[in-house]
Formats: structure tokens, C-alpha cells, sequence
């Protein structure tokens, strides 16, 4: 059979005499939602990092698709098909909507980078953005620059660029945070729509959230990873209850 | 042998006298994340203010003394009038500003000056060589200065490694949160960072004064060197620095007093005489080539 | 924009030799100027070696010259092929770290050109050498003032038209979120540092092309072309005319000209005025001069 496409193995990192990330593993199925949550500090945003290729680990082995990508820089892991979403938002201010998701295309398709004709003329590549903005119904607002979208719209934004980039495994940091609860509803309902496309690693904060989306929940506690498992059964654990909610049950 | 002594020591004095200017480059840097062209200006400015006093009262020390106060107040007005706006931009509007200011110091010394080059007279005593041993004969001006630079040096090792105030300048390099929290101010640490800086470089410059030309230029001369510095050692490392100032010192001194040696090995006096001269002159720039392709982040960057 | 070109073009029916000269000059640094603005809106590269290439390709000129070409077809292509490969690897090593060592190292290099350049006797050494005479044009002669002026307006046309084709394409847009966010860049697929070191080498070909057509202009070649002064300068131009737009090193050099022509009216030492004028623009005028000229005249800045 075929392996996950996204495996993680006994992954170290630490910064200084930190150690962030402390050998941990996972695995994300085909299809699956899978919740990250933890404390904060946990080291939930160094893991993404981590598997985005951004930090480099000190041990342990990162395989997308079954191809072992520990040794990729970042840009040749998206092109292997990993895509993620910023923490604090960061799309590009200056540019408009469209550009930002034309940007997402372009980079898919490298590295024949056209220097010549002019972005906007080349008709494919802005139907697949406009097809990308269309699913979180950012299609309307394709030439406002970003400046003027509200921040739950730069959040949508934010997730149309990942999924421009078509991939395989989806790395979500917090897709959520900072937005209000209807635009939080919306988002959770665009992320759950995203399953049939790739698998998803998802870190939340909102338990209410992650009990609508996760297939499975795995449980960060100081760099650790303590538990893996359904939703309900992680909630059970004692472990859980104890190392991340003290013993107050908050769910 | 004596020749080699005498090189060696040279490129020292020199290596010396480029960690003054060098280390206010970086400490600025390491703790406000500002880039300062006019630095070199400082250096400049030090040098021609001990020239002009000492030329008007005609004592070398009251030159000198008026040089190292004059940069640091010029140190601290610079940083707040200008400066201090910068912190928050990009190093492109960095860059441009302290760019202004090196024209406005160059032009203004042009026109005070004559724009002919000055020469500092030699202080009262330290005229003349001592004799180390039989046959090696050194300047003692020279030996004062590097003397006196490496005092200033360990002083500015033990300041920073030592005292409450060092503690400070570091933590407000990697961590201005924390020192506000404990109730300082970082930008008056900036300050005075900024004005010891400047007033590290005019010392230089009123050190150098009697060892090159005064003239206009001379501190975007050493300012690029400084920066070659900064790269070699590693940014914002005040160990790397030093080092690599003392390494820059002395492959720039050995190089210029042996490149001729060693080309007329190989090749006719003629083509020595007119290559040697840039050769020599950019073994500074090769070693930097070297390093940034051996490990880009610098010699000594963590 | 179009209303400067078309000046540009009526320009030489009605002024005299001389005026018409300082408007070709304008164009001349004009172009190397957008050049260095190229590279900072696309890739965020801030480089202070832009002298390197400028002299490079007027020193390209007087090298042909040497060995007795003058054909404009033959010696400009490759001028500005010499131009690519010197500013290919500078780039290739500047690029190795990122953010202000990339200012520094710059400035380093294209200081170690102007010392080797400087150091050849063939060249003319540190006083350089008299061209007499511009180039041809498929045999066609340039020397009146007036043909060159158009050559060198079509010249700009093309190389504004090139830039703007360039930007807008899909390496030109990767290249400004490149200047925005690198590490957003990377997480989209990009690998920044080839398509900055593209950006990079072809900025510095318009910069050579620049100097090709400065040494034609003054029918002369020297160190002053190579000087750090003129990527401080170059730089300056910029932020005047503002990074915002593509054109914006082309109204930078008009007013850094006028500038000049103004303030050296009451002293030589005009350049006393220059250095506060960048200094205030840097701090009060964030988007530079002509987009703030513009915003008063009611215009929309682009
Ligand atoms: N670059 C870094 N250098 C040093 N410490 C870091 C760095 N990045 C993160 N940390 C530390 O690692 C820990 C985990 O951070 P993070 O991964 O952001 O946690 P989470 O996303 O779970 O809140 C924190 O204590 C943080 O201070
Ligand atoms: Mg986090």
C-alpha cells in the first residue's frame, strides 16, 4: 500500500538549550482533518515550521508522498505539493487580491517562469486564481487591494493561496485566530469543504472548532507529543485532561 | 626579519585603530538594527578637529581632547535629530540619511578646510623610534597608538562584558522587551551607544591624524573597510570584530609589504611596479569573497 | 510620464548645446538610476555598488577604443555582456547572506573594481583617459549633441518599456512579493535568490548600458565613473523621484540636477545644501519628492 502522505518521524529541534520540538511523530492520512492542539509555547508553530521546511530540524525525518523531503528548502517542498497558511497573517499588502492568488498559481507552476508577458494576460493562469478566490468567495473582491480587505477576508485570502498552489498536504496555522465568529463559521465550514482535496494538518485553539472538523486529534504538551487519536477518545485521556487542561474539563 | 617585525606590527596598529571604528559600527548595529554610513565621518571630523586645535593652540593633546568630545557630542546630536527616526525604517531610508549626512560633513569640511590635505604634527614626546633591540628601530608614535588602542579595547571588553551598563547594551541588543519591562529606557542605551560609537571613531581619527593625510574622504576610506569588517566577522558580533579587524589590519598591511616581494619572483620589476600597487589593494575584498563563500553568516556569527 | 518624454523629444528644436547636454545627462543617470530602483522594488535589493557597473560599462568604451573599435553594434553588446558576467558574480556572493550585508558587501566589491580599474595604467590610472570623439552608429556619427540626445531618449524609452514588461510579468510580480516578504515567497513555491540574482544582474546592465552611454556623453573615462559616491548618488536619485514607480530614478535625476544647477549658482560647495535636502526628504517625504509634487498638483501616484 501506498504511505501516508504526510510522515514525520522522531523530529528534534531546539534553539539554544530550548527544546521546542522533542521527537516527535505523525502521520496524516489521505483526506483527513487532523486537529494539532496544545498550549501555548507547546511548539505547535515551530512543528509547522519544521515540516514547511522553514527551520531545520536537529533529527528525524519529514516524507511527503512517500519521498523523504528533510533536506528540501522550503520552495522545492511546495512543489513536491505542501502548502501552508501563516499564523499572523501575511499576505502581500500592496498587491490586490487577484495578484496575491496569481502569485500562488505562478509559484505552483515554477520553474518556467515567464519574465516577458504580462501576468494578467496569460488567461489560465487567472481563471485557476479567480477558481481559487471563488471557493472562499473572495471572487468579488478580486481587484481591491489587500490593504482595504478586513482581516477576516485577508484570512480567506490566506487559505485561497494555499489552495491555489493545489496541494497534496495542507499545513493550517491557526486558520481561525483573531477573526470573529461568524467569519470563524464560514472559515470552518470552507476548511471542512477542503477534505476531498488534501490532507490537512490543523492547528486550533477552538475546541468547538476542532470537534467539527477533526477525523483525529493529536496532543502537543511541551514539545511532546502525548496523545493521538478520535476526537472523543483523546478527550477521555487522562493524560490530556491533566498535562493540557489541569483538571478543570473545559471542553 | 626586522622588516617582517616591523610589518607585523604595523598591520597590527592598524587592525587596532580599524576595531575603534569598526566596533562602534557594529555595536549600533547589533543594538538599534541601524546601518550608519556616516560613521566614517566621525572618524573624519575627529581627525580634522585635533588638527585645527592643535594647529591653533598648539598643543597636540588639547587637539586630541577637543577631537574625542567633539565626536561624541556630534554622536549625540546626530542620533537625536536624525537618527533616532530611523530605527523604525528600512535600511534603505537608513542608508540614504546617513548618506546626506556624509555629504554635509565632507562638503563642510571641504570648505573650511581648503580641501587641501592637512598634516598632524607628531605629539611632543613620542617624535622619533625606540630601539628594540640591535638593529629594530620602530616608531613611537606608533607604539603609543597601538598601546593606547588596546587599552581602549579592554576597556571596552570589560565596559561590556564586565559592568551593569554592558549587561545593558547586550540585553538591549537581543532582547529590548525584557529591559524595558525592568524599567530602562532602551532608546537612551541607543543614545549613548550611538555617541560612545562616535566618539570611538573620532579617537581613531585623532589617533590616525599624524600617521596619514587629513583630508576629505578619509572616513568613507575606512568606513568600507569597517563594513568588510563587520561581514568578515559576523554581524553584530563585537568578538568577531574584533578579529576580524585585527586579520583585515594585517593582510592589508602584510599584503601591500609583500605583494612587490613575491610578484618579482615572477614576473619583470615593470609589471610588478603597476600591478602590485591594486593587487595589494584588494586582497581585503578577496578575503571577504573567501568568507562570504565559506560561511556566509560571518566568522564569528553564532 | 509622457509629458516628460515628449519635453524630452521637442527639447533639442529650441535649446542651446548646453541645456540640451544636462537634459541628456538627466536621461543618462536617469536610467541607471530607475535601474537601482529596479532592483529595490524588485527583489528588495538595496545595492550600494551600482558604481561598479556604471563604470564598467563606460570603462568598456575606452578599453574598445584601445584596441581601436568604435562601432556602437559591436562595442555596446559587449560592454554590457562584461557588465552581466562582473555583476554575475558579485551578485552570486552578495546574495549569499541577505538584509544590510547585502548593502555592505556591495559597497565592498565594487570597491575592490574601482581599485583594480583605478590601478591600470592602460586605463589612465587614478586621471583617466579622453575619449576623443563618441562612438559611431552603424557608421553614423554621434558626436553632435543633438543626435545623441535622441539616441539616447530612444535608448531610455526602450529600457523603461523593457522594465515595464518585466514587472509585470509573472517573475516581475514574484520579484515584488520578493521585496515584501521573502519568507511568504518561499512558502508559494518561489526560490528568491535566483530570480534576485536575475533581477540584480539585469539591473546592473542598465547601469553599465548607463555608463556606456556617460562615457559617450563626456567623450571621457575616469575613476570619478567608479567612485562609491555615484551609487550613493544613484541612490539618492531614487528616493527622490521615489521607489514607487518605475520612472521614478528619471524625475530623481531631474531634480538632483536642477538641484545642483540651483544651489551651485551661490557656491561650489553646494553639495552642504544637498546632504540636509536628502536627509529631510528621507525623514518628512516617505514616497519621495516627485509623488509628493504630484499629490499636490491633485495627480494619483503610480
Ligand atoms: N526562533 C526561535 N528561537 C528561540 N525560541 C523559539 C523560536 N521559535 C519559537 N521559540 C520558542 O519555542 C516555544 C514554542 O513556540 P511555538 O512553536 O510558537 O509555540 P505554539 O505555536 O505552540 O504556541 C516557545 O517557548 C518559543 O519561545
Ligand atoms: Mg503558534
Amino acid at each position: 500500500m501506498t504511505e501516508a502522505p504526510l510522515v514525520v518521524r522522531d523530529l528534534s529541534k531546539s534553539f539554544g538549550g530550548l527544546n521546542v520540538t522533542r521527537s516527535v511523530s505523525l502521520d496524516l492520512k489521505p483526506g483527513e482533518i487532523h486537529a494539532l492542539i496544545g498550549p501555548n509555547g507547546a511548539g505547535k508553530s515551530t512543528l509547522i515550521n519544521l515540516i514547511a521546511g522553514e527551520l531545520r530540524p536537529d533529527s528525524g525525518a519529514i516524507r511527503l508522498n512517500g519521498v523523504d523531503v528533510t533536506g528540501l528548502h522550503s520552495e522545492q517542498r511546495v512543489r513536491s505539493g505542501l502548502a501552508r497558511s501563516f499564523q499572523v497573517s501575511s499576505v502581500l499588502k500592496d498587491f490586490t487580491v487577484l495578484e496575491n492568488a496569481l502569485l500562488a498559481v505562478v509559484g505552483r507552476r515554477q520553474p518556467a517562469l515567464n519574465w516577458w508577458r504580462s501576468t494578467l494576460s496569460d488567461t489560465q493562469g487567472v481563471e485557476e486564481a479567480m477558481a481559487a478566490l471563488e471557493k472562499v468567495g473572495l471572487a468579488r473582491r478580486a481587484n481591491a487591494k489587500v490593504a482595504t480587505l478586513s482581516y477576516g477576508e485577508r484570512r480567506h485570502l490566506e487559505l485561497a493561496m494555499a489552495l491555489a498552489l493545489k496541494p497534496k498536504v495542507l499545513l493550517l496555522d491557526e486558520p481561525m485566530a483573531g477573526v470573529g465568529t461568524e467569519e470563524g463559521h464560514e472559515l470552518t465550514e470552507l476548511v471542512s469543504n477542503l477534505r476531498t482535496d488534501c490532507a490537512i494538518l490543523l492547528v486550533e485553539h477552538d475546541m468547538d472548532v476542532v470537534f467539527a472538523l477533526a477525523d483525529r486529534v493529536s496532543v502537543l504538551v511541551e514539545g511532546r507529543m502525548i496523545a493521538t487519536g478520535a476526537p472523543a477518545e483523546v478527550r477521555e485521556m487522562e493524560s490530556v485532561q491533566h498535562a493540557y487542561f489541569g483538571t478543570e474539563d473545559v471542553w | 626579519m626586522v622588516f617582517f617585525l616591523e610589518q607585523l606590527l604595523n598591520g597590527l596598529n592598524y587592525g587596532l585603530l580599524l576595531f575603534l571604528i569598526a566596533a562602534g559600527l557594529s555595536l549600533v548595529f547589533g543594538v538599534m538594527h541601524l546601518i550608519n554610513l556616516a560613521h566614517g565621518s566621525l572618524f573624519m571630523v575627529g581627525a580634522f578637529v585635533t588638527v585645527g586645535v592643535a594647529g591653533w593652540s598648539g598643543s597636540f593633546w588639547l587637539g586630541a581632547l577637543v577631537g574625542v568630545v567633539a565626536t561624541f557630542l556630534a554622536g549625540l546630536l546626530i542620533e537625536r535629530l536624525i537618527v533616532r527616526s530611523l530605527y523604525a525604517r528600512s535600511h534603505l531610508d537608513q542608508v540614504l540619511a546617513t548618506f546626506g549626512l556624509i555629504l554635509f560633513f565632507n562638503e563642510l569640511l571641504r570648505w573650511l578646510s581648503g580641501g587641501t590635505p592637512l598634516f598632524s604634527p607628531t605629539p611632543d614626546g613620542f617624535g622619533g623610534a625606540i630601539e628594540f633591540f640591535d638593529g629594530f628601530f620602530y616608531s613611537r608614535y606608533r607604539l603609543a597608538v597601538t598601546v593606547a588602542s588596546l587599552v581602549v579595547a579592554a576597556g571596552l571588553w570589560f565596559v561590556l562584558a564586565k559592568t551593569r551598563a554592558g549587561m545593558l547594551v547586550r540585553a538591549s541588543a537581543s532582547d529590548p522587551e525584557m529591559v524595558r519591562h525592568i524599567g530602562f529606557d532602551v532608546r537612551l542605551v541607543g543614545a549613548m551607544v550611538f555617541a560612545a560609537g562616535a566618539a570611538l571613531a573620532g579617537l581613531a581619527g585623532v589617533m590616525s591624524g599624524p600617521l596619514v593625510s587629513v583630508e576629505v574622504g578619509m572616513g568613507e576610506q575606512v568606513l568600507i573597510i569597517a563594513f568588510v569588517i563587520v561581514v568578515v566577522g559576523g554581524m553584530g558580533s563585537i568578538q568577531g570584530t574584533f578579529w576580524a579587524s585585527l586579520a583585515i589590519g594585517l593582510v592589508d598591511t602584510l599584503g601591500r609589504a609583500y605583494t612587490p616581494v613575491l610578484m618579482g619572483g615572477f614576473f619583470e620589476p615593470r609589471t610588478v611596479a603597476s600591478v602590485a600597487p591594486s593587487l595589494s589593494a584588494v586582497l581585503i575584498y578577496v578575503l571577504m569573497a573567501a568568507v562570504l563563500i565559506a560561511r556566509p553568516q560571518g566568522l564569528f556569527a553564532r | 510620464m509622457l509629458l516628460l518624454f515628449l519635453l524630452l523629444a521637442v527639447a533639442p528644436l529650441g535649446l542651446e548645446a548646453y541645456l540640451l547636454g544636462e537634459l541628456t545627462r538627466v536621461m543618462i543617470y536617469g536610467m541607471a538610476a530607475c535601474a537601482v530602483g529596479f532592483a529595490i522594488r524588485h527583489g528588495g535589493l538595496v545595492s550600494f555598488g551600482h558604481a561598479a557597473f556604471f563604470g564598467m560599462g563606460a570603462y568598456c568604451v575606452l578599453m574598445a577604443r584601445n584596441a581601436g573599435y568604435q562601432d556602437a553594434l559591436l562595442v555596446w553588446p559587449l560592454a554590457l555582456l562584461a557588465v552581466a558576467v562582473l555583476a554575475l558574480v558579485i551578485g552570486l556572493l552578495s546574495l549569499r547572506t541577505g538584509g544590510v550585508a547585502f548593502i555592505m558587501i556591495t559597497l565592498g566589491f565594487a570597491q575592490m573594481v574601482y581599485f583594480i580599474i583605478s590601478g591600470s595604467q592602460s586605463l589612465g590610472a587614478a586621471d583617466g583617459l579622453p575619449l576623443f570623439g563618441r562612438d559611431t552608429l552603424a557608421g553614423l556619427s554621434l558626436d553632435a549633441i543633438h543626435g545623441f540626445h535622441y539616441l539616447v531618449l530612444v535608448a531610455l524609452g526602450l529600457v523603461l518599456f523593457v522594465m515595464v514588461c518585466l514587472s509585470r510579468s509573472p517573475a516581475g510580480l514574484a520579484l515584488r512579493g520578493i521585496a515584501h516578504d521573502e519568507r511568504r515567497m518561499k512558502a508559494l513555491g518561489y526560490a528568491p535568490k535566483r530570480l534576485q540574482l536575475a533581477a540584480f544582474v539585469f539591473s546592473a546592465v542598465v547601469t553599465g548600458f548607463a555608463g556606456v552611454l556617460a562615457a559617450n556623453f563626456y567623450q571621457f573615462v575616469g575613476p570619478a565613473y567608479l567612485h562609491w559616491i555615484v551609487s550613493g548618488e544613484l541612490l539618492v536619485m531614487v528616493a527622490l523621484g521615489g521607489i514607487a514607480s518605475l520612472s521614478g530614478g528619471l524625475f530623481g535625476a531631474l531634480i538632483l540636477v536642477l538641484f545642483e544647477a540651483i544651489f551651485s549658482e551661490y557656491t561650489t560647495y553646494w553639495r552642504i545644501f544637498l546632504g540636509p535636502a536628502v536627509i529631510l526628504s528621507v525623514l518628512y517625504l516617505h514616497k519621495g519628492v516627485h509623488p509628493a509634487v504630484e499629490r499636490l498638483l491633485g495627480g494619483r501616484d503610480d
